[in-house]
Formats: structure tokens, C-alpha cells, sequence
């Protein structure tokens, strides 16, 4: 197992360059090497070295971000900021994220599980191993409780690219001119065990602004609900033995959005409604029209339907406020419990909210413990967004042993951050707007 | 209740005193004996690769091989590389200064140092900790988000929130300290909020689950596992879920919630995990209880 060990002499800058030196190509063996030049310096709250993630990626895209460890919601992402080549600043995006919530209800109704506020998610960080991390560095983090006791110091962050395949694809004017890119990406991950599950919590920076984040739920299966009764569960023993309880795990995200690095933003809505053709038309056609939401909404997902959250302050050159959009994976949205019943929730910011159920810390006589009952008329003006993403579980033959990884999650997609494709190689810089019109 | 498994001695049913435990073999990388590892009768699972030894040979390691379902979000993986991509490397613990700065977490300097400014005269003299000594039980002590108003701010001060477990009053009370001031900002007390319980809790758990009768199951199952009387809660790895009560509820434990309870996730050190999640411990009233 190499470990990085840093000299007494270099320690400060050494830690620096080691986060700078995350392997940007597949073959170059992670170590210390040649200090990145950094533009300006960001505005907002910032971290020392050794709490920092900066990655620039082959395509010139930088990504920087503050981490920190909590004892029940795992790792937290702060100020998160996207810089592509040819932004002299970086534009932050998120304030903070990280999980609000894991909840696992079980199809008997026997157990009902509170993975973050109940049972320990954050004091489960598991060590990983250096392949665990491939191309990559492992960080140590301090974990409050850790379980076990003799070792608080986890080897539980890794960080690391990847590549995601075709980043674009388009055929050039001559018959042998392609224009293509493969892309990469800024992976962020630790695994937590909780009982006999173990989630992967992987957030994922793309060289074009997209970030990606899923829970992967691996590890075992609950060997005590193996008796489900008709209707709850599924053989996985041999013939009509072994039947696992079915359950749902229903993951909550908590984003405090700061685009430009303000927490003033704005939430919209857009939906989109197919008509008949006109008459004399040839096609159906479809209308999309804008809803300001400027309450606290519990939103439901619904066919042609999408939020996103704009910058009051940041336009980019094409004069267009900066936004992102939520893209959300699929979801099986559990109807059991009030708060499940939305699959994005958008409320004011209050700093005792952190948890989308259980929520341990006090928000006042009859506000409630859940993200739910928060919605409660509020103005909104910095928008915090919770999104729900659900998985029914319904166990398979190949879920032992172990269980294979499962991914739930969503991407927050850039709309309008720039003012073209953040990867637009330089000979298609000036096809900007109508081909007729130019830029 | 009892899980009927093919007949191995991986699996085995105990019932002692209508109240039946099992043991699971259960896989943790390395730590996992060679001959026990099968977890049904088939001893399919042997091959299985074990992280720690994956790494060397990890080639094309790019490739994440995602469901169906996820891959149109994260992207799907790709690049065929043609060298092996190299295992990471795991950086060595930063030597900590006193101080974090702007978003760092807290160091162990400042841990100590809120914890020691939120337990004032009052809550220490007055308190009780789970043990039933003197001063309330710390829980957890975290960096505090900021308020609305310094959400932007580069310069808002750096806040703890305390929080720690009286079980005098079976209350849960949260104390914001700020770091730059060294002033309480706030006091919080709640009724009924259960956090995850500490390790100090969890172990105080165990203990009273070893010495109770209703444990008697957890000491043989240890004594089979490991072949050693099980005294003491420092043979055990433990892990911990809230128990709150609901309608069905067992009368011993219906009040669970307003009362810390917990249920006990096992692990004998060195070997086996045991399933004692029948088994309840009310912690604020220090005794066992079945349920379900």
C-alpha cells in the first residue's frame, strides 16, 4: 500500500500540491507534482489546503470545493465551484450539499429504518482500500464515534477522475473532419456501512459543468427478513425458500444553492402541454410556459416537467442569467410517509433544517420534523432544494452475495452557465446564435 | 421468525428460552475466515475477489459498469484504457494547527475547547450521564452552518453546535458556542428527539445487555462463535439503531423515544456478527426488553 508521506520540511505546501495532483490521464501514477497556477482566488468562505478539493481536467475545466465530515449526515460538500477554460473566475454554484436522509421502510411493515438520523450512517465510514480508489487519492477523515474506536482516523475520502465516454460528437464540413471529445469527470466518493447495508455516496463533476450525484446500496441484504409473507417479499433461497423482505430506500439530497456566489436565487418551473396539430398543421404541437415559484413548494414530478434554479446575479456572454437545471434518474416515489410523498421540496433557508425526516435539531413548537411540514408559505429567497429519489426494492437471485451496487440519484444540469458548450474546440468558437445571424 | 436455511454449519438456530438467535457469517474483506465464509449451503461465495487485492490488477479500472437505470445520469463509463490505471494512493493525516479556518472542521483543539465552554456550571453539576454519573452525556459537537444572514459572508464566525443527553430529565440540549467569541450564542433543550446514540452509549448498552438474562442468548452465541465467555462489551465491535416506540409496542418499551433506547448491532471481535435485533435496551431505565 504506498502512502503518501509528506516531510516535516514541505508539509504545508506539500498538502497542497498533493490535492492539485489528482491524475488527469489514466497512465500518470497519482503523487506530488508540479503546482497547478490557480486564477483569482474565490470570494466566498473558504478552507485550508488540506479540507480543499481542486481538480482541473484535461479540457481545462477546474472544480474546487470545501469538504468536511458530520457526524450524522457523512461528508458535506462546500462552495462548490465550476471555472471551464476561458472563465477567468470561478462561478460557485452550491453553498453546501450532502445527504438529508436515507429512509428504508420495510414492505411488512415490521421496520422502518432512519439510516441518518437514527442509525449511525455517519459513524459507519469504512476504510478503503487503495483499489478502492483507482487513479486516485484516499484522505483521512476524523470520524466523530467512529465505530470503531481504536481507529478515528478513517482512510474514507476518496477523490479521483474518470472518464465518461463521448463527451460530444459532430461531423465536421469535410468528409474526414470529426469533431469529438471524450470527457472526464471529478469523482468525490466515501462508503458508509449502516447494519449490514454499505451505501457509496458519489458525487461526480463533469468537464462540462454537469455534476452528478447517486447513492450506490451494496453490502448485504438484512439477514433477519428472510420470512416475508405473501405479497412482501421475493424467493432467493433455493425453490420457494429464502424470502427477502422487499423495502424501499428512499434517498434525500439537501442543496443550498449559491450561484455567482450569492444565496439570493430564483426557482422556476417549466411545463410543457402537447396539443392537437393546427389547423393545416402537420404535427402536434407543444407549449412550454415558465411558473416563478416564489413560495416554498413541495413539488411532484410530472411528464414534460423541470425546475431549475437562476442566478440573480450572474449572467454569461450571451447576457443569459446562469442557471442549473435538476435532471432528476428514476424514482419510486413511496407514498407511505408525508414526506416521501414529493420528489423535490424548495424552502427557505433555516439553519435547523438539515434533515429531511427526524430532524434532530429544534426548528421551534409545532415546525415539525420534516422537510413536509416545512413548506409553509415562506417567501423564497434562498432556496434551499431537497430532492427525493426512491428505489422499491424487490430482491433478486443475484443479490447475494454480496449484494450488487445499486445507483439512485440525479444530476444538476448547467443551463445558460455559458454562453456556449464550455468544450467547443476553437474552430467552432464563432457559431454562437442563428447560423444566419452569427453571434 | 427462525430463518430455515439448508443445513450448514455456517447457520445454526439456538432457542433459548422461546427466544431464538442465529449467527451470520457475514463477509468483511479480510477478516473473513476461509472456511466459514459460505453464507448458504453452497459455497458459491469462495471466489469472490476481495477489495485489498484488487487493486494490483485492476486494468481498464475506468469502467463503472452501472445499472440501466443510473447510467443516463452519471454518464456511462468509457474509455478503453490500455494500461492499468494505478490504485490510489492513501494520503497521510495533515498535521492539525489549533484553529480551523472559514469551513474547516474543528480541530481537536477546538472540539475541547467548546465542549468545555457549553458544559457550564449548571448542566454539569445538575445533569446525569448514562452511566448515572454527574454531567450530561455528550453526543456530538459539529461546525454550525451559518445563519441566513451570513450565508455570503466570508468572514461570518466559526460556531459549534454542542449537543449532549440529560438523562436526569431524558432531555436533549443543544448549545451553539462561537469559536471566535467563546460566548454560548444558544441553548436548545428538547423532549423526545432521539440523535444516534455515542460510542460511550452504545457500550453502556452492551454491558447491560451482556449482564441481563435476556442476554443469555448473545453470551452463548459468543461462546460458540469464539469459544470465549463473553464479559465485557470490549470483545464486541457494536453498532447502534434508535428504537422508538409505536402503537404495538410491547407495554416494557412503549416509552421508547421519550426514553433513549436502542437496538444492538453485534459483531464479535474477530469473528461473526450476531443478530440481537430482537432484543431493545432502554437506556433511561436501564433494562432489556423483547419486542416483536
Amino acid at each position: 500500500m504506498r502512502v503518501n508521506s509528506i516531510s516535516r520540511a514541505g508539509r504545508r505546501t506539500a498538502v497542497g500540491l498533493s490535492v492539485a495532483a489528482l491524475t488527469v490521464g489514466a497512465t500518470t501514477v497519482a503523487g506530488p507534482a508540479a503546482a497547478q497556477t490557480r486564477a483569482a482566488p474565490p470570494a466566498a468562505a473558504d478552507c485550508s489546503a488540506a479540507y480543499r478539493i481542486e481538480q482541473k481536467l484535461a479540457a481545462g475545466t477546474t472544480w474546487t470545493m470545501c469538504w468536511h465530515y458530520e457526524s450524522e449526515a457523512g461528508l458535506v460538500l462546500e462552495n462548490v465551484s465550476y471555472q471551464p477554460k476561458g472563465e477567468s473566475r470561478p462561478i460557485r454554484v452550491l453553498t453546501s450539499a450532502k445527504l438529508a436522509q436515507i429512509h428504508v421502510p420495510y414492505d411488512d411493515g415490521s421496520v422502518e429504518y432512519d439510516d441518518l438520523t437514527g442509525a449511525g450512517f455517519g459513524q459507519g465510514l469504512m476504510n478503503m482500500a487503495p483499489g478502492e480508489c483507482p487513479g486516485g487519492t484516499i484522505r483521512t477523515v476524523k470520524v466523530p464515534d467512529a465505530w470503531d474506536p481504536e481507529h478515528p482516523n478513517v482512510n474514507g475520502l476518496c477523490t479521483t477522475t474518470r472518464s465518461r465516454g463521448h463527451a460530444y460528437r459532430m461531423q465536421g464540413d469535410s468528409a474526414n473532419k470529426v469533431f469529438q471529445q471524450q470527457g472526464k469527470d471529478l469523482l468525490v466518493y466515501t462508503v458508509n456501512q449502516v447494519g449490514w447495508y454499505e451505501y457509496i455516496t458519489e458525487w461526480r463533476f463533469q468537464d462540462d459543468g454537469t455534476i452528478n450525484m447517486n447513492v450506490g446500496a451494496t453490502g448485504s441484504l438484512s439477514p433477519g427478513d428472510y420470512d416475508a409473507g405473501d405479497g412482501r417479499g421475493w424467493p432467493i433461497g433455493k425453490g420457494a425458500k429464502g424470502y427477502a423482505t422487499s423495502h424501499s430506500h428512499n434517498v434525500f439530497w439537501r442543496l443550498n444553492f449559491g450561484l455567482d456566489g450569492t444565496s439570493k436565487n430564483k426557482v422556476e418551473q417549466y411545463d410543457s402541454v402537447v396539443s392537437p396539430p393546427a389547423q393545416g398543421g402537420e404535427a402536434p404541437r407543444n407549449k412550454t410556459t415558465r411558473t416563478k415559484i416564489t413560495k416554498e413548494l413541495a413539488g411532484d414530478a410530472k411528464n414534460m416537467r423541470w425546475w431549475r434554479v437562476v442566478s440573480t446575479t450572474g449572467k454569461n456572454k450571451d447576457e443569459h442569467a446562469r442557471s442549473y437545471e435538476f435532471v432528476p434518474g428514476a424514482s419510486s416515489k413511496y407514498p407511505g410517509r408525508g414526506y416521501t410523498k414529493h420528489d423535490i421540496y424548495f424552502t427557505e433557508y433555516k439553519k435547523c433544517e438539515q434533515f429531511a425526516s427526524h430532524n434532530i435539531r429544534n426548528c421551534g413548537t409545532g415546525a415539525g420534523k420534516s422537510v413536509d411540514k416545512w413548506v409553509d408559505g415562506q417567501a423564497l429567497t434562498h432556496p434551499v432544494g431537497w430532492v427525493n429519489i426512491g428505489f422499491h426494492h424487490v430482491a433478486r437471485d443475484e443479490d447475494q452475495q454480496p449484494m450488487p451496487v445499486h445507483w439512485q440519484g440525479f444530476s444538476l444540469a448547467p443551463r445558460d452557465v455559458t454562453a456556449m458548450n464550455p468544450l467547443t474546440p476553437p474552430e467552432l468558437a464563432d457559431q454562437n446564435g442563428s447560423p444566419q445571424n452569427g453571434s | 421468525m427462525p430463518k430455515q436455511w439448508d443445513s450448514s454449519d455456517s447457520w445454526r438456530n439456538r432457542g433459548v428460552g422461546g427466544n431464538v438467535r442465529t449467527i451470520v457469517h457475514r463477509h468483511l474483506g479480510k477478516v473473513v475466515a476461509g472456511a466459514a465464509m459460505a453464507v448458504t449451503g453452497t459455497a458459491v461465495m469462495v471466489g469472490i475477489t476481495l477489495p485489498g487485492s484488487a487493486g494490483a490488477d485492476d486494468s481498464g479500472g475506468q469502467g463503472s459498469g452501472r445499472t440501466a437505470q443510473q447510467a443516463g445520469q452519471a454518464g456511462h463509463a468509457g474509455g478503453r484504457q490500455q494500461s492499468a490505471v494505478q490504485p490510489g494512493v492513501v494520503e497521510r493525516a495533515p498535521a492539525e494547527g489549533d484553529t480551523g479556518s472559514g469551513r474547516d472542521p474543528l480541530t481537536d483543539d477546538e472540539t475541547e475547547r467548546v465542549e468545555r465552554l457549553a458544559l457550564d456550571r449548571g448542566l454539569s453539576r445538575a445533569g446525569e450521564n448514562v452511566e448515572g454519573g454527574r454531567g450530561p452525556q455528550r453526543i456530538t459537537v459539529d461546525l454550525a452552518e451559518p445563519e441566513v444572514g451570513e450565508l455570503d459572508d466570508p468572514a461570518a464566525p466559526r460556531r459549534a453546535e454542542v449537543s449532549f443527553y440529560d438523562y436526569k430529565d431524558d432531555s436533549l440540549v443543544t448549545r451553539t458556542v462561537n469559536l471566535d467569541t467563546g460566548r454560548v450564542e444558544a441553548t436548545d433543550t428538547q423532549h423526545g428527539v432521539q440523535p444516534p446514540l455515542s460510542r460511550a452509549e452504545t457500550v453502556e448498552a452492551a454491558r447491560l445487555l451482556i449482564a441481563d438474562p435476556l442476554g443469555a442468548g448473545l453470551r452463548a452465541d459468543h461462546k460458540d462463535a469464539t469459544g470465549k465467555k463473553l464479559t465485557d462489551p470490549d470483545q464486541l465491535l457494536l453498532n447502534s439503531m434508535v428504537f422508538r416506540a409505536n402503537p404495538g409496542t410491547p407495554a416494557p418499551l412503549a416509552a421508547c423515544g421519550e426514553h433513549r433506547c436502542l437496538r444492538l448491532f453485534v459483531k464479535a471481535k474477530n469473528g461473526p456478527w450476531i443478530d440481537s435485533r430482537d432484543l431493545v435496551v432502554d437506556l433511561s431505565a436501564r433494562k432489556v426488553a423483547e419486542v416483536g
